[in-house]
């Protein structure tokens, strides 16, 4: 819910701001660079979090096989069902 | 493809990071790292927003979804359930109720591995856990490559719950802005759907 309230209100400063040149297309470039340093530090904060984890480490040679299975399995699940529905409604607005 | 690179080098030199930590003898306390982590995604967050305000049209792009802003998180949570029950059931003969509990979470880690572990025993935790933290790792590698090459709905439900958190960025990049009103969409629906249907499976 804050997170809702946050991308709300972060969506109307940018509306606000990206209407005024020359702030809007400097707010876009910021943002984009903001946005790939912050996803870098998350993933890497990732990695950290996990290879400083012995009972994880440990564990995922013996369930990684499984582990890694299951992901893929739960991503192409979701991809070839909307994919699917996607193409029933295209063909029947044809 | 650049930006698949770059997040594998993240997520490798971290994980690095990590291991040498257990070698040396040195530890980033848990609790500083889930605080910057946290801190990380409200800044996260709150760039995106700025992002889709200032293209201009975001409301507009979230009023011509129409029933798509529902319709497409209810299949791709179907699809995902469905395609890692059956193979938990099948190929590693996990229990049904398990099967399926494993297929509830949609990339949430931090949710399903402490829930299964209470619900059905460290064993089946811990490979909920790894095989959330995998699902987000695939789908920030993989949603530039799907985005392109399939469309952005289905990079959208690459992403599973974590497309209005983690995964966001990367789809607003991916996709010009014009997925992310859809991926926030698609990560509460699945945000609020996970927590209710784990325990659901072993309630009967």
């Amino acid at each position: 819910m804050n997170l809702l309230l946050l991308l709300v209100l972060a969506t109307v400063l940018g509306w606000w701001v990206g209407g005024r040149r020359p702030f809007g297309e400097t707010t876009l470039r910021v943002g984009q660079m903001v946005m790939l340093a912050a996803v870098g530090a998350l993933v890497f904060g990732m990695g950290l979090s996990l290879g400083q984890r012995p009972d994880i480490v440990s564990q995922m040679a013996r369930l990684g096989l499984r582990a890694v299975s299951l992901s893929l399995s739960g991503a192409v699940g979701a991809i070839i069902a909307v994919a699917t529905v996607r193409r029933l409604w295209r063909e029947r607005r044809a | 493809m650049k930006i698949s690179l770059f997040i594998i080098g993240c997520v490798a030199s971290g994980f690095l990071a990590g291991l040498s930590g257990n070698l040396f003898g040195w530890e980033v306390p848990t609790r500083l790292l889930d605080l910057t982590i946290l801190v990380i995604l409200v800044v996260l967050v709150f760039a995106v927003g700025l992002d889709l305000g200032a293209r201009g049209d975001a409301w507009g792009r979230i009023g011509s979804l129409g029933p798509r802003l529902l319709a497409i998180p209810v299949v791709s949570a179907l699809g995902s359930l469905g395609g890692v029950a059956s193979v938990a059931a099948f190929v590693w003969r996990y229990p049904v109720r398990q099967a399926c509990a494993l297929g509830s979470a949609f990339g949430w880690y931090s949710l399903s591995g402490p829930l299964l572990t209470a619900l059905a025993g460290p064993e089946v935790g811990a490979v909920a856990f790894l095989s959330d933290v995998m699902r987000e790792l695939t789908a920030l590698v993989m949603i530039p490559l799907v985005a392109r090459f399939v469309g952005s709905p289905e990079a959208v439900a690459l992403g599973g719950a974590t497309t209005m958190d983690t995964t966001l960025p990367v789809l607003a990049r991916a996709t010009d802005g014009e997925a992310t009103p859809l991926a926030f969409a698609h990560g509460v629906v699945l945000a609020v759907v996970a927590p209710v249907l784990i325990p659901f499976w072993f309630s009967f």
